[in-house]
């Protein structure tokens, strides 16, 4: 198995924790900043704090939208943390209108004023398992993730992980479509919990379901 | 389903562990990352590192500290301290910090919070409001670590905070801070209800029940308090002191300070818990 995991620096964020996390479970990382890079890695980290827009067009800038699609074709896995999972839907809201990846049907909306909640959702929570996969092995629904962000991902039930709930809504958590998997946490900030996530997605067997999205 | 954040204060001098005190200058306290390690295992939800000295010297000797705890320690992690510039947060972003707190620099340049949440994203960016109560001017902004008084009323610029973009405020009592005589509520409360955003109090906890009352009083997200988990943490990391210089006289006359309730952070989470009140 190869033990080396991609993380994409497209400048949005801090990579250096989600680095720091994967080196501390003992395996490689490699830092992605050329889409001919993409070539030594069998599983790709997309992290990323701030602006879908911000994020999309670096990824378009820099020839990695075809790349990263390839990527995903070839059964390799993929995992979007936070800004980085709502990069693989259809499409988010954020700041107007923008495409995402497409990798994953549905659409990124911004959380509705509901009483007293502060937005964005900068506070720990729980996930509410829907279905079970291997990536979240040992993670019990008393755990608890942090969240940091504003908008949350819609899409169909059937992809959804783990929801958690915040002003009113039971939002995805974490999702998986084949070899593509998605959590809106941080798991590298998350405690125990999210070494146990991130290991575990690091342990995947490369036999992956193929996604190929019809 | 809302919960709330308990965050553990670690000021920084130089590379030691510092405990302001009225009269006496700055307690040392020991190495931080062996803090931060500390509260990692008890459970804190958050770590806040400010280096008292930074805005003085124009200076900021964090960096090493946080690539240490960041090696190891895998909550959030917030920095401040004389953070003026982009090179400055980017800087700490790559050594491993998760959100920067800026203080004097965003009441001097206002625009700069705009400015840093564009290029970092505003949940990366948190604006620290440090207040001191006054029979004239009501609760009034201070900078440069409560030194220097800037007219501005507390809730104005706290507004003017959220409508430039910041993604939280951190609010510190002056009048209260260090004195465990509890959390100013209606300052608190002020600001806490003025916002949107996420507020973390902090200044003035002496005791768990002290959270209580501001979880149920007010509507922060977070509240932040150093002395009473450091007299605690103190308690085990002792043997640690062969690696720290400076005033260790009352390290070594086991002193406490009265009104400080050295408290564990698994403590206070389960007196929270206890109250209704939910933290991970």
């Amino acid at each position: 198995m190869n033990l080396t995991i991609g993380i994409l620096n497209y400048q949005m964020g801090n990579i250096y924790s989600i680095k720091n996390a994967i080196e501390f479970l003992g395996f490689n990382v490699s830092i992605i900043e050329n889409a001919a890079d993409l070539a030594c890695v069998s599983k790709l980290i997309i992290p990323g704090v701030g602006a879908f827009e911000d994020a999309i067009c670096w990824i378009n800038d820099h020839g990695f939208y075809h790349e990263i699609l390839n990527f995903a074709k070839e059964g390799k896995f993929i995992l979007g943390v936070c800004l980085g999972m709502q990069l693989l839907l259809d499409y988010s809201e954020e700041g107007g209108y923008h495409k995402g990846l497409g990798l994953v049907p549905g659409c990124v909306k911004k959380f509705p004023r509901f009483g007293r909640y502060p937005i964005p959702q900068m506070q720990w929570n729980v996930l509410k398992k829907q279905v079970y996969h291997p990536i979240e092995a040992h993670v019990s629904g008393v755990d608890f993730f942090y969240f940091l962000h504003s908008y949350f991902v819609e899409c169909p039930s059937a992809f959804v992980l783990s929801s958690a709930n915040y002003c009113g809504i039971d939002y995805c958590a974490s999702l998986n479509v084949g070899n593509i998997f998605g959590v809106q946490f941080h798991p590298e900030k998350s405690g125990k919990a999210g070494l146990t996530l991130i290991n575990n997605f690091c342990l995947l067997s490369n036999e992956g379901e193929m996604y190929v999205r019809g | 389903m809302r919960t709330k954040r308990v965050v553990a204060r670690l000021d920084v001098k130089n590379e030691t562990l510092v405990k302001g005190v009225h009269m006496e200058g700055l307690r040392v306290l020991g190495r931080p990352e062996a803090f931060a390690e500390f509260y990692y295992q008890d459970g804190v939800d958050e770590l806040f590192y400010m280096d008292v000295v930074a805005s003085l010297y124009g200076r900021n000797g964090l960096l090493d500290i946080v690539k240490k705890t960041a090696k190891q320690i895998f909550v959030p992690l917030m920095v401040g301290g004389g953070i003026r510039t982009v090179d400055d947060i980017r800087a700490l972003l790559n050594s491993g910090a998760d959100k920067i707190c800026i203080n004097t620099a965003a009441v001097h340049q206002p625009d700069l919070i705009k400015r840093f949440s564009k290029i970092f994203g505003a949940s990366t960016i948190a604006i620290a409001i440090e207040v001191i109560q006054n029979t004239d001017r009501g609760y009034e902004v201070f900078i440069e670590n409560g030194r220097e008084h800037t007219g501005l009323d507390a809730v104005v610029w706290a507004k003017k905070i959220e409508s430039l973009g910041a993604g939280e405020i951190v609010l510190t009592s002056v009048d209260r801070d260090g004195t465990g005589s509890g959390i100013l509520i209606d300052l608190v409360k002020n600001i806490s209800d003025a916002v949107s955003i996420p507020v973390i109090a902090h200044g003035g906890v002496g005791c768990a029940e002290h959270f209580v009352e501001c979880f149920e009083q007010t509507n922060v997200s977070g509240i932040c308090a150093a002395s009473i988990f450091h007299y605690e943490a103190i308690k085990y990391l002792k043997s640690d002191l062969e690696s720290v210089h400076g005033n260790l006289s009352f390290l070594q006359r086991n002193e406490t300070r009265k009104n400080i309730h050295a408290t564990s952070i698994k403590e206070v989470k389960n007196i929270l818990k206890n109250n209704g009140i939910i933290t991970r």
